[in-house]
């Protein structure tokens, strides 16, 4: 046994070490490959070659090698960190340059375009216009009716002719205050019992019907207005 | 910390610009800018990556025959005739902000403001 640890003292582990540190420089030499390979692609090959130079040129013994080959490899996610930084800032101003180039070259459709949405505007805004005044003349021709109504009404309640024909101050229609109004037609009172009822307004019946107020004929109200019976 | 020339004024970034600025008409190559700024390999070259993008250092590559030299070309670290100018006046900014400031009392006196007296309790009129 005592020669066995003996062999194993004097010859091997000196045998081993050596190998070991032989194999060094090697480790090293992988080290940097590695580290190389934490970098982005298009600057690899450069910083493996500029470390492997470093590395060949490092003065002191067989440890300084993988050392240095540690250290860089260390600090590879650092140095990638900061040449990625460098090729975003590049694909920056590239995808900026080529943005520029593309608007420049889509100018004259961007002016058709816009021509193109304005007419489309114009047009649209026509056929609100148009829609809005079809609304009105509707809401016109519901007024007419109410005041025909009205009017028979009136007449049939003996309403004087004075009255029949004194003019609003100012028409609504449905909620729309119009300059322009229709001939001007008498208010109703609803509530009047003279004469026989109208053809909607019977007693125990609710109506909307036209309300004045303040010298202004409200037309189209959705306020209610009870029918008294005639001779209550 | 940010500096007005665009990258961060650390420690290894002014020492890598010290030594550049000592020479800044010499090319170095990065065993030898480690070796004068006493930085490890793992920190230089990450700074020298930030100072070239940058735009205040530049790099190329050793004209040598590689065969006949025995070794690989290496690669050469300059400052940029506008990078010289920016690294003066980032490190000379970094040298004022560091430097120790004046208290207030002293430079209220320097300005001429007379003694400032002492806040406290019990101050007699």
């Amino acid at each position: 046994v005592t020669a066995i640890i003996f062999i194993f003292t004097v010859i091997l582990i000196p045998v081993l070490v050596g190998e070991f540190v032989d194999w060094l420089p090697w480790v090293g030499t992988r080290l940097i490959r590695r580290a190389a390979r934490r970098l982005p692609a298009e600057f690899r090959d450069r910083y493996e070659e500029e470390w492997q130079a470093e590395f060949n040129a490092l003065p002191g013994g067989k440890l300084t090698k993988p050392a240095f080959g540690l250290r860089v490899y260390a600090g590879a996610r650092s140095t990638g960190a900061a040449l990625q930084a460098e090729i975003d800032k590049r694909a920056e101003i590239d995808n900026m340059e080529l943005a520029a180039r593309v608007l420049s070259l889509a100018q004259q459709t961007a002016d058709q375009a816009i021509v193109l949405a304005r007419r489309e505007a114009d047009e649209t805004l026509g056929r609100a216009r148009y829609e809005a005044e079809r609304v009105l003349g509707m809401a016109y021709q519901q007024a007419d009716q109410i005041i025909l109504e009205a009017r028979h009404l009136a007449s049939a309640k003996g309403a004087s002719g004075r009255a029949m024909h004194q003019p609003p101050a100012e028409l609504r229609i449905a909620g729309h205050r119009t300059g322009n109004p229709p001939p001007p037609r008498p208010p109703v009172a609803v509530r009047d019992r003279r004469g026989p009822p109208g053809p909607r307004a019977r007693p125990g019946r609710y109506i909307r019907a036209p309300a004045a107020r303040s010298g202004v004929l409200l037309m189209g109200s959705r306020k209610l207005t009870p029918c008294v019976p005639l001779d209550g | 910390m940010v500096s007005p020339t665009g990258f961060e004024m650390t420690l290894q970034t002014q020492a890598v610009l010290r030594v550049l600025l000592d020479h800044p008409l010499q090319e170095h190559y990065g065993l030898e800018i480690s070796k004068a700024a006493g930085l490890p390999s793992g920190s230089l070259y990450p700074t020298l990556a930030r100072l070239e993008r940058a735009g205040l250092v530049s790099s190329n590559w050793e004209q040598v025959d590689t065969h006949e030299a025995g070794r690989p070309r290496r690669r050469y670290y300059k400052l940029t005739p506008d990078g010289a100018e920016r690294a003066e006046q980032a490190l000379a900014a970094t040298v004022k902000r560091l430097s120790p400031q004046p208290r207030l009392r002293d430079r209220l006196r320097r300005d001429g403001f007379g003694p400032v007296r002492q806040p406290g309790w019990g101050v007699g009129r």
